[in-house]
This record gives structure tokens, C-alpha cells and sequence, in this order.
């Protein structure tokens, strides 16, 4: 099946260096769209921790996308495994009559995983231990696998600025989708029988706002804009300096996120003295990230960060740094509070 | 063939899968089939289950009846495991249908086609009520609600009893019209089951190979 074409593509670039991990995107989101019956295990955007599980569990070994040009075959993540939110011991705690002795925990059985169950935990031997952070949404790839999966067409791409949507009418909950999904980002909602994922906030998008996780992050980690607009930084910085790379180019899908890798501190030896030129995180394993044009990028950023520490100017390194937050948008800058909103 | 035998009892009645009207009617054996993989509309779909089992439900007892004002289809399919409710995020439901051509010769692997649409009576285990869907080709499919379906369900001895209903006639135009005394042409009707344990959904299912003859008692 040919992919869908477009007419324009909206993109993001995550910033990976500069983000705190500290799941403000997380909560805009969820307290925008997923917060109501059904939805709770739901994290359209999720910032996990490398490496690490992800959400879903192990989604990385998970396979579906395309390989070979062919539908790979997957399966459908367990509630478990995308971590259901746990239930807590409220009744007891308020009103068993226990006092002190009833403290506030996961009912039994329930805290066996979550979505940010490893959050924070390094990997590598101190002093040289190391993690970063991975910022998930809808990769609102080219070739989308879920919508090739879907028997119903229930899945599209808009023309204008390729968000996918999922039909919630046309939608028959089979799941085809969750299954080949190969960044696990579709969940399944169990209150109204369809599946959901992340709409890009195509409503804010197409009054001029940015999606709420990209406006919310005080990290200023999240570009956005057109692929095609000359004058955005997401223009420049995959196409012109290239220096944004996909995760996991090798699906076969096309994402349309991508990612500036990781930097990493120098590490330290046995004296723990600074082992210069050296990098934390291993090369390889950042290459099983982002396929091995990372090499370049790490070295074209360290050299850029060079030059300016001899006084020269680098604007790549000042759009990344984004001085001013209207310069990450692609024009998408309105102010969300002078939108017109229903009440309630 | 498959005969509706024309009763004397009330609606309410002959929605009870286990009402003694219905044990004393003689059963039609139904032969099911897995729903080829070269009819699944989706690359996907065939790729994952290439090698996988599907459309494991291979027969079904089928009994059919009318009182006046209503028809009822009686589907009576062994099933090892009750699916009645999605339990997790990986978990589908037990389902079964009954199909029938809106006019004409509607092909019945591909789910109808673009001039001659097929209507079917979907009873999923989890539904409060039977949907009704139309479809003119695979992939296609309409869900009206409203349509006028009941449904009565019982899981025992091993599998499923479930009677699915109508009234006499056609509510809408994209609905079949079934009436007392029709034989020929469009009498026709084909059944599927899905087991909801396996992953059945969708395409993935058992079903009739060929339409069956459709004869309603006066």
C-alpha cells in the first residue's frame, strides 16, 4: 500500500539536551485530553527514561511498523504492561479506624509496574553512570502502520498538515492499530470500545496555538512547524543542518518527530579525574536509537559548541537554545487564552 | 435450508435461548469455516495470521422460527472460554452475526459489493443490544443502531445459545426484508461466530463458505 499523500507536513523536534525530565508535557496533556472514563492508563505523551522499559513495557522489542516493505507482525501490550493506574488503599486509610498503624500504599498486587517505573535508574558504574530522557508522542509518521493496518479505513492522514487522526465513529475497537504501531503510542479505550493517541491538538493547531506539550514544556525542548516552511526551526534543523534524527528509522514508518541526540559528560577514571574527549553514553547504544547518522550529529554539534566557546557565532546553536520562544513555533504562537472555549 | 417454523408464542418468549419452544424445534447443522486470508482488507492482518488459527468455531446449530410479527435465528456454537466482557487492553469478545442480502445475488466473501449491499444481525457478547450493519464490500461496514434488534444470550454446557430478532418486514431501506411465505431470490442467509479468547474480530472469523436457502412458513 502506497503511503497517503499530503500536501504539507507538520513536524516536531524534541531537544533531548535540553529536557528536565520533568513531565510538565505529561500532565498538559492529561489534564487536556485524557482525564475522562476509560482513559486513565492513557499517556498520549509520556517522557521515559533511557535506557530503560519505556511504556509500553519493552515496546522497542515489540516489532510491528514495516520491514522489508511488508507489515511486521506485533501484539497487543497488557493493561500490565502499559502500566494501569493504580488503585490506592483510600478507604482504609480515611476511615478503618486504624490510625497511624494504616498507612497510605497501592492496593495488594496492583504497583507491579507503571509507566515511569524506571524513571531516574542509571545505567553504567558510577562514577560513570549516565541516563537521559525520551520524549514520546504520535510520531504522525509518513507511512502510517496503523492506518495500513486498520480493515476499516478508520484511520487517516489530513491533506493539509498530515496529522493522523483515528475516526472515533468509524473506529470498531479491533485494535489492528495498537498492534502495529511501532512506537506502541495507540491505546485502547476500554469505557468506549475504540482506540485512541495523541491528535497533535489539531483543534489549537488550527487556530495558530501550539500543542499544549510543546507550548507547556519550560524546557523550551519542543519545535514545531511545517517541513517545508523556509523560516522555521524545524525546517533548518532537519533539513538544512541536520541535525534532528528518527527514532528508529529502521520501523520502516517515516516519523514525523524527530530528535536531537543526546550530548554526554566525559567520564572519569580510577583517579576521578576527567577523561577527556571521552562521552558517557556509549555511542552504539545511541546508535541503536537513531541509526548511525548519530555519529555525525554528535559531531557536528560538539564542533558547533566549539566555535562558539572561541567567540564565533553558531545560529545553530542559538535556534536550539531558542532565546525566543516565538522562534520554535513555525509561526503557531497564539496565545491559547484568546481562543474562544465553550464553558465547561 | 434453513426452515422458520411458524409459532405460537410471544417475543419475549422466543428471546429465551432455553425456552422449551426452541429445544422441541429440530436443528440445522451449519458447517464454519475460517474466512479466507486473502480476503482480510489488511496487510497487517494477513502478515500476523499467516500462521495463527482463526476461525476456530466449525459448526453451529441453527433454528428459526417466526411469530407474525417476528423472526428469530437461533445459533446454538461450541466455545471453551465465555467472553462476555473486554477484560484487558490484548482481550476481545465472543460474537456471532447473521447475514443476509439486501437484493440480489450480493456476494458473500466480500461482504457484499458497491450495487448490491449485505445487512448483518451482530450479537457481541459485551453490547447491551444487537447492532445492525450494512456493507457493500469488505472494510465497508455500517453500524445503524436503532435498528429494531433484540437479542437474548445464554453461556452453558459449553458454549453459546443466542437468539437474535426482528420484526417482519424492513425497517429501512438498507435492511433486509424478511416476510412469511418468502422463498427464491433474496431468502438467503449466512452466519459467522467469532471466539473472542482466539483474537476474533473483524475478518477474523467463522464462517458459512456459501449462502444458505432461506424458507419462511406461512
Amino acid at each position: 500500500m502506497a503511503p497517503p499523500k499530503v500536501k504539507r507536513q507538520l513536524a516536531a523536534v524534541f531537544d533531548m539536551n535540553k529536557c528536565l525530565g520533568c513531565q510538565t508535557c505529561t500532565i498538559a496533556c492529561k489534564t487536556l485530553w485524557t482525564d475522562e472514563e476509560g482513559m486513565d492508563y492513557m499517556w498520549w505523551n509520556i517522557v521515559s527514561t533511557m535506557p530503560g522499559q519505556g511504556t509500553p513495557r519493552g515496546w522497542q522489542e515489540l516489532g510491528g511498523g514495516f520491514r522489508d516493505g511488508k507489515a511486521n507482525p506485533s501484539r497487543l501490550p497488557k493493561l500490565q504492561e502499559f502500566g494501569a493506574a493504580w488503585e490506592f488503599n483510600y478507604e482504609d486509610v480515611l476511615y478503618g479506624g486504624q490510625g497511624t498503624n494504616q498507612y497510605l500504599r497501592p492496593k495488594d498486587g496492583d504497583a507491579k509496574w507503571g509507566p515511569l517505573w524506571d524513571e531516574d535508574e542509571a545505567s553504567g558504574d558510577y562514577p560513570n553512570s549516565y541516563f537521559f530522557y525520551l520524549q514520546m508522542i504520535c510520531m504522525h509518521c509518513t507511512d502510517p502502520a496503523c492506518l495500513a493496518s486498520c480493515p476499516r479505513q478508520a484511520i487517516y492522514k489530513r491533506v493539509d498538515d498530515g496529522i493522523v487522526l483515528i475516526d472515533q465513529d468509524r473506529c470498531n475497537g479491533y485494535r489492528f492499530c495498537m498492534e502495529a504501531c511501532p512506537y506502541k503510542r495507540i491505546y485502547f479505550n476500554q469505557a468506549s470500545k475504540v482506540t485512541q493517541k495523541c491528535i497533535l491538538c489539531y483543534p489549537r493547531i488550527e487556530q495558530g496555538v501550539a500543542p499544549a506539550c510543546f507550548r507547556q514544556c519550560p524546557g523550551r525542548v519542543r519545535f514545531i512547524g511545517y517541513l517545508d516552511d523556509e523560516n522555521s526551526a524545524v525546517h533548518k534543523l532537519v533539513n538544512v543542518w541536520q541535525v534532528a534524527l528518527r527514532l528508529h528509522p529502521e520501523f520502516g514508518t517515516q516519523p514525523n518527530v524527530y530528535y536531537v541526540p543526546p550530548l554526554s559528560p566525559p567520564k572519569f577514571d580510577d583517579n576521578g579525574d576527567v577523561i577527556e574527549g571521552s562521552e558517557r553514553i556509549p555511542r552504539e547504544y545511541l546508535e541503536s536509537l537513531f541509526g548511525p547518522d548519530v555519529h555525525r550529529v554528535l559531531d557536528t554539534l560538539k564542533s558547533e559548541i566549539q566555535r562558539t566557546r572561541v567567540g564565533e557565532k553558531s545560529e545553530m546553536l542559538d535556534t536550539l537554545i531558542a532565546y525566543e520562544w516565538k522562534s520554535m513555533f513555525g509561526g503557531l504562537t497564539r496565545d491559547p487564552g484568546t481562543l474562544d472555549r465553550a464553558p465547561g | 435450508m434453513v426452515r422458520v417454523k411458524r409459532l405460537t408464542a410471544d417475543d419475549a418468549r422466543l428471546l429465551d435461548p432455553n425456552a422449551a419452544e426452541w429445544r422441541s424445534l429440530p436443528g440445522e447443522p451449519v458447517t464454519l469455516a475460517p474466512t479466507p486470508l486473502t480476503s482480510q482488507p489488511s496487510l497487517y492482518v494477513q502478515a500476523t495470521w499467516e500462521n495463527k488459527p482463526y476461525g476456530l468455531t466449525q459448526q453451529a446449530m441453527v433454528k428459526a422460527a417466526h411469530n407474525g410479527s417476528s423472526v428469530f435465528f437461533h445459533l446454538t456454537w461450541g466455545d471453551p472460554t465465555e467472553d462476555s466482557e473486554i477484560k484487558d487492553t490484548d482481550h476481545f469478545t465472543d460474537a456471532a452475526a447473521v447475514l443476509f442480502p439486501v437484493k440480489g445475488d450480493a456476494p458473500l466473501t466480500s461482504m457484499g459489493s458497491a450495487d448490491q449491499p449485505v445487512n448483518a444481525w451482530y450479537w457481541r457478547a459485551d453490547f447491551e443490544e444487537p447492532v445492525s450493519i450494512t456493507a457493500q464490500g469488505a472494510g465497508t461496514t455500517v453500524r445503524h443502531l436503532s435498528a429494531g434488534l433484540k437479542a437474548g444470550a445464554s453461556f452453558g454446557d459449553g458454549g453459546w445459545s443466542v437468539v437474535l430478532s426482528r420484526a417482519i418486514g424492513s425497517p429501512d431501506a438498507s435492511a433486509v426484508t424478511l416476510r412469511p411465505g418468502q422463498i427464491g431470490q433474496t431468502a438467503k442467509v449466512a452466519f459467522a461466530v467469532w471466539q473472542g479468547s482466539n483474537g476474533e474480530r473483524g475478518g477474523l472469523k467463522a464462517v458459512t463458505l456459501e449462502w444458505q436457502p432461506l424458507e419462511m412458513e406461512g
